[in-house]
């Protein structure tokens, strides 16, 4: 595998270009965070390893910004700190897994085939279809750059459409997984959220994104 | 037994106050009834004593003008009072007893006893009570003298009207006070709720500050009172504690990441050289470098617990009278080693042939080899790095100056804090974990002192440590050490 290693301690670098290299893997190693994002968007890598105590840009911050660029070479960050708020931190800019300081080499090695596996393919961290925009993170909607406000049921339907955009999701499994299989729900208590949510996202828009799938369900699609 | 207790359960405040405040009002409502009372008879009373006097006058009057005859004197008492009445009743009598006028009423009832009147006259005040009939009457004696003659005027007022005005007053009282008792105790009661209210509201924002939420403050009432006040300071207090484990967080965090880079540097190291067959020398190679890395991080894991032994408060000095001439000399000698490593040039510039000052000769010279530990780090060669002593003001005066390469204006508000480093980078090659300035700092602190750094970048840096001098030092084992 070809690694990159952003680390800014140079004799810890240079230990894990070494045992990387035993372990035929090819390692570049950058020692600050604006050089690292140089080299990972200047080259093609198939795993990164980040520290996340870095001068100049720190390592979320160099998560964040590559995400950004839209490239998704998997992320493994090393930290010193075990505050579940950093790892939280972490995982929620685009870092793909992590591990804590000090760490076991062979640990080391499976969690970089492990996230090595995940590829390149675009990970975004919001869901998006067309100019529809879903942040499950900050539980936040918008539609064509503007914020669209839902209720929590409203936001539930959303986000398992959106997450299956253009597929159809039957009936019930939408019921099953927005109210559980509960027996009191009417089978128009969907079309009637449905309306509400075609109200907020789709009603001001040009193009509509919420299709019924007659006798069969609903999809969220870009329309063609 | 304490007795805010009933039983096992704490009375309230609140309860005990409207309590003290039902017993205070019992006391003094009785007693205001009780003076009531007796103020009411009393005036009562002196009004008809007056009355009573009054009267006396006049019959005095009418018998000392009075004719002879003793009809005539009847006729002239019956008009000017009214002998059929019942309520004012008069009776004279000459010395023998002989009754010479009285009212009606009193024709077959006697208003006084012989014995009685006797016994009334020998009293500083002739008045008397006494009942006809079970009529209350207050009555008078008096004696008047006309000629030779010498009668006894008897004068009495009926009290059955008084009476009956004092009995329906005591009735009243005794409708009125526990009313009014039963309402003054809920509005103690109530007053006190009122009053402790932002008691209870404080004790329950108390109740929500944990340990892990000291972010929160109390809401101080505006009131500007002793309760505002309590707030207030109990305000004061959550921000001291949550200023110190906010502290001790941040040492701790600190601390623990400076402890895990070195040890998973080693630990690396470690495994990566038992994964596979090494040769002797790749071994040795291995072994030397875990030896430097185990050296630094001993030092760093020394400096850490100094740092959180300070912290404890704990005095962990060993004061006495040390010489500090004899100890800058020794520090220098152990230190020129390092420069001459570096080619540096080490300068001493002792103005002064002894200088003592009060401390812990170990600390001291920590202290000392902190200070040009760091100069010799940050000084390229070729450079010079001056040590001088001298005194001021009462003050040794101990100054390290290098021609190194400075520090920033910026970093230089900050190089005493604990884990900073000016340039990361380059400190963590010359193995400092950003802690040698903060204890240089505290320790010359401990000894009532100070350490302070003047820098111009690319110039270099100049540290100061003042001590307090100890004058009238005794010669004591220090010295001899």
């Amino acid at each position: 595998m070809r690694i990159l290693v952003v680390e800014d301690e140079r004799t810890m670098g240079e230990l894990l270009k070494k045992g990387l290299e035993e372990e035929q893997h090819s390692v570049c190693i950058a020692v600050d965070g604006l050089g690292g994002l140089d080299h990972a968007e200047g080259e093609e890598f198939d795993v990164i390893v980040l520290d996340v105590m870095l001068p100049g840009i720190d390592g979320f911050e160099f998560a964040r910004r590559l995400r950004a660029g839209k490239n998704y070479t998997p992320i493994l960050m090393l930290t010193a700190r075990d505050d579940v708020s950093d790892i939280a931190q972490g995982l929620d800019t685009g870092v793909d897994d992590y591990l804590t300081k000090p760490f076991s080499f062979v640990e080391l090695l499976a969690r970089l085939r492990a996230v090595s596996r995940r590829g390149n393919a675009p990970r975004p961290l919001t869901l998006q279809t067309g100019d529809l925009i879903l942040d499950p993170l900050s539980r936040q909607v918008s539609r064509q750059g503007c914020e669209v406000h839902l209720t929590a049921t409203e936001f539930k339907l959303l986000e398992l459409l959106m997450r299956r955009a253009g597929r159809v999701v039957p009936r019930d499994v939408i019921v099953g997984a927005v109210w559980g299989n509960l027996d009191d729900i009417e089978e128009s208590t969907l079309d009637v959220f449905i309306s509400l949510l075609r109200n907020k996202v789709d009603k001001n828009a040009e193009s509509k994104l919420i299709h019924t799938v007659r006798g069969v369900g609903y999809m969220v699609r870009e329309s063609q | 037994m304490n007795m805010r207790y009933f039983g096992s359960r704490p009375v309230a405040i609140k309860v005990r106050l409207a309590g003290w405040y039902f017993v205070l009002m019992v006391i003094a409502m009785s007693a205001l009834s009780a003076l009531a009372l007796a103020g009411l008879e009393h005036s009562i009373r002196s009004t008809v004593d007056e009355q009573l006097v009054e009267r006396v006058k006049l019959i005095q009057k009418i018998m000392l003008a009075a004719p002879a005859s003793q009809s005539e004197l009847e006729t002239e008492l019956r008009e000017s009072f009214t002998p059929d009445s019942r309520e004012e009743l008069i009776q004279i009598s000459d010395e023998q007893g002989n009754r010479v006028f009285q009212s009606t009423w009193l024709q077959n009832r006697t208003l006084l006893s012989a014995e009685s009147t006797a016994k009334v006259q020998r009293k500083r005040y002739p008045f008397f009570k006494t009942k006809i009939d079970g009529v209350p009457f207050h009555g008078m004696i008096a004696t008047v003298n006309v000629g030779r003659h010498s009668y006894t005027v008897r004068v009495a007022q009926n009290m059955d009207d008084f009476a009956e005005a004092i009995s329906r007053f005591r009735h009243l009282l005794l409708a009125v006070v526990p009313a009014l008792l039963v309402a003054a105790s809920l509005g103690g009661y109530w007053i006190s709720r009122r009053a402790l209210a932002p008691v209870d509201e404080i004790t329950r924002a108390a109740q929500r500050i944990s340990g892990t939420n000291l972010s929160s403050r109390l809401a101080v009432p505006d009131s500007g009172d002793e309760l505002a006040r309590l707030a207030e300071t109990l305000n004061a207090m959550l921000e001291r504690i949550d200023l110190g484990v906010k502290q001790i967080a941040q040492f701790t965090a600190d601390a623990s990441h400076e402890l895990r880079t070195p040890i998973t540097l080693m630990r690396t190291r470690v495994e990566l050289a038992l994964r596979r067959p090494r040769s002797a020398e790749e071994n040795q190679q291995t072994i030397e470098q875990l030896y430097s890395e185990v050296v630094r991080t001993s030092e760093l894991v020394e400096r850490l617990m100094m740092l959180a032994r300070a912290d404890s408060g704990a005095s962990l000095m060993r004061m006495e009278d040390v010489e500090i001439v004899v100890l800058v000399q020794d520090v220098l000698a152990q230190t020129s080693v390092l420069a001459l490593q570096k080619h540096l040039e080490l300068k001493a510039q002792l103005n002064i042939s002894t200088l003592w000052v009060r401390g812990d000769a170990r600390y001291l010279r920590q202290l000392f080899m902190i200070l040009i530990d760091n100069a010799v780090k940050y000084t390229p060669s070729p450079g010079i790095i001056t040590v001088s002593l001298d005194a001021c003001n009462g003050f040794a005066r101990v100054s390290f100056s290098d021609t190194g390469i400075g520090i920033e204006d910026e970093d230089l508000k900050n190089i005493f804090n604990r884990f900073y480093r000016a340039d990361k980078a380059r400190s963590r090659e010359t193995g400092g974990a950003g802690l040698g300035l903060a204890i240089g700092r505290w320790i010359a602190e401990s000894h009532h002192g100070t350490l302070t750094a003047e820098s111009k970048s690319g110039v270099g840096s100049n540290f100061l440590v003042t001590l307090p001098m100890e004058n009238n030092h005794t010669f004591a084992p220090a010295l001899m050490r």
